[in-house]
């Protein structure tokens, strides 16, 4: 079993603090995913967890024990790094072996964890090559295998798949994923990429200046996001945000006027809260969730630019009241810049927001 | 296609070949000269030899007591090239891999010790050697010539250490390794061209040092090839070819090893750790 938490740590170099304080617990075998833009924190937050930096407040436990002061090879963890870090000087093999090495590992039992990892990362053809032999993708996989021959508690991923192309980033992202499968292990990821995020986390934890915005499964970040950055980071296109005010509340809906769009008021059924009639609001609704219909109150808006990814187009619409949105367009292939196009927003996806960000 | 004026490579080349002839004809008018005679070289010092007769580097090898300033000479600079590289190896890891507060200071102290001149010091050192005996002790004078060469090579050592990825220490902290395994077995393999680099700079500076040696390998039995060359030139002075053939003597071999070492000393000057990260 493998287990960590983070109680209250904190880290701030001199005066500046880049990781507020905060708390995450991370279940035995889970795939928990660190997102957020550069600069926000989250690799310093990996690297906390590895050991490499230091831990200004709070406390870091593994499997329930103490880590906070210890060095990397105390905590039992594992790390992959952005620029894969492999030891230029060695081959594949004494790049996978050093950790062993220098652990004192007896040669033969060495030897024999160097070739199971190579076998379950389709290393064993590169064993004798040096690191600048290797294509990007197979160097990624010895910095992975490098990761594994330890049998850390935790593995941590630092932004892995960013230096690959498009190709090998989907094809080493299944074989991260199939990884976990196999090694039942609990892995941390970091990366900015929200797709990567999504197609591998069992949860998200989104950061932004240091702070927690939300964790959840991808699932729930994605369909009820807690505030508008974390609505308007994960998805793409962006989430679109119109300002508007409350006009009516019931029980468990409000009623919205988004002067941009078009007259009258739209169904929001996504409430956390009730808000007071007349406060001023930003509504988010996603791409997705803007059907073509006619019925009122729709909207009617020009496309301007079409994005057409095969299955999948996505109009950038003006309204004449002057709001700009994007919209997923599945069946209507005969869209062209110029049309006009009646809009409906979906009444159970209509998010609404505070000013401040904070959903409502 | 693009045509390319070749008037400006061919001046390039031009100017560079003209600067290789200047470079080397000093050292080839040495060259021809120690196969010559005194008087043929008065006559006319550019003319060829008659013949390659090796008399002038027979007597300059026996005048110049070169048998013992050869191995003086290596003992020398062996001495101070692994004293320098070693403890400027181990100096320049922690000072280009720890945030140090006061690296301002360390600098200003190493420049210092660069811009003050030697002779400040060389009595007192004399008089100390003196007192410690280790007078015309090759091993000792090294010492001192490498903690002058120190200075400079910590610098250049460090400027290279800069050029290695930091992930890579991290890497091995990772896996386990203590600083000083990262060094050993990380960090130290892949300087080994700036280390190659400092070996060559301070082998030149070595094998050619006259104020230290001269101060403090004294005694025939201390000479070294730079001392007995000079000492050299004031017995035999009156014969420029036997000049010629010992000033042969001691350039040849640090040429030979600086050509062995050209190559990696190239590598040492423009590296850098290609296949280390991302590529």
């Amino acid at each position: 079993m493998a287990t960590l938490d983070l109680q209250n740590v904190e880290k701030h170099f001199d005066s500046v603090r880049v990781i507020q304080p905060l708390d995450l617990s991370v279940v035995h075998g889970e795939f928990v995913v660190f997102v957020g833009p550069s600069g926000c924190g989250k690799s310093t937050l990996l690297r906390m967890i590895a050991g490499l930096e230091s831990v200004s407040s709070g406390t870091i436990r593994i499997d329930g024990k103490d880590v906070t002061n210890l060095p990397p090879v105390d905590r039992n963890v594992a790390m992959v790094f952005q620029n894969y870090a492999l030891y230029p000087h060695m081959t594949v093999e004494e790049n996978i072996d050093f950790g062993l090495r220098i652990g004192g590992m007896p040669k033969a039992q060495r030897r024999e964890k160097v070739m199971e990892a190579a076998r379950i990362l389709k290393l064993e053809a590169y064993l004798a090559r040096k690191p600048k032999a290797l294509s990007g993708g197979q160097r990624q996989r010895v910095a992975i295998g490098r990761a594994i021959v330890k049998k850390p508690k935790l593995f941590l991923f630092d932004e892995p798949l960013s230096n690959l192309d498009a190709e090998l980033r989907f094809q080493t992202r299944l074989e991260i994923a199939k990884l976990h499968q196999d090694l039942d292990a609990t892995m941390i990821f970091v990366t900015h990429d929200q797709v990567e995020a999504m197609t591998l986390a069992d949860r998200i934890v989104v950061l932004r200046d240091g702070r927690i915005e939300q964790i959840g499964t991808p699932m729930q970040i994605y369909d009820d996001p807690a505030n508008v950055f974390v609505a308007g980071f994960i998805g793409s296109p962006k989430m679109n945000f119109l300002d508007a005010s409350i006009a009516a509340v019931s029980a468990d809906r409000a009623w919205v006027r988004i002067p941009t769009l078009a007259p009258g008021d739209y169904e929001c059924r996504t409430l956390w809260s009730r808000p007071a009639v007349g406060t001023e609001i930003i509504v988010g609704v996603r791409s997705e969730h803007i059907d073509e219909s006619s019925s009122a109150p729709a909207v009617p808006a020009q496309i301007s630019i079409l994005e057409r990814l095969g299955s999948v187009s996505y109009a950038y619409v003006e309204t004449s009241h002057g709001a700009r949105l994007s919209v997923e367009r599945r069946v209507q292939r005969g869209d062209q810049v110029g049309n006009i196009i009646q809009l409906q927003l979906m009444p159970e996806r209509i998010f609404a927001f505070a000013k401040t960000g904070e959903r409502l | 296609m693009i045509r390319t004026d070749p008037r400006p490579a061919l001046l390039a080349r031009l100017l560079l070949g003209l600067m290789v002839l200047v470079s080397l004809a000093p050292l080839l008018l040495v060259v021809i000269n120690a196969f010559k005679s005194h008087a043929d070289i008065v006559e006319n010092p550019l003319s060829l030899p008659h013949s390659l007769a090796s008399t002038n580097f027979k007597t300059a090898w026996t005048g110049g007591n070169f048998s013992v300033g050869v191995i003086n000479s290596v003992l020398l600079t062996g001495t101070t090239v692994l004293v320098a590289v070693v403890f400027g190896a181990l100096a320049a890891f922690p000072l280009a891999r720890r945030r140090i507060v006061i690296w301002k200071l360390v600098t200003l102290y190493f420049l210092c010790s660069v811009t003050v001149p030697i002779q400040l010091f060389l009595f007192p050192m004399y008089f100390l050697y003196a007192r410690l005996g280790l007078l015309g002790n090759v091993f000792a004078t090294a010492l001192i010539i490498a903690a002058i060469n120190l200075p400079l090579s910590i610098m250049l050592l460090r400027t290279y250490i800069l050029t290695i990825p930091t992930e890579l220490d991290d890497a091995a902290f990772i896996d386990g390794a203590s600083p000083w395994q990262t060094f050993r077995y990380v960090i130290l393999p892949l300087m080994k061209p700036g280390c190659v680099t400092v070996a060559v700079i301070v082998s030149l500076n070595t094998w050619n040092e006259f104020l230290i040696t001269s101060t403090f390998q004294q005694g025939d039995a201390g000479f070294t090839m730079t001392l007995g060359y000079h000492a050299m030139a004031g017995a035999m002075s009156p014969d420029l070819g036997i000049m010629m053939a010992g000033a042969c003597i001691v350039i040849v071999p640090i040429i030979a090893f600086f050509l062995f070492l050209q190559r990696l000393f190239i590598d040492g000057m423009t590296a850098g750790t290609a296949g280390a990260v991302k590529g």
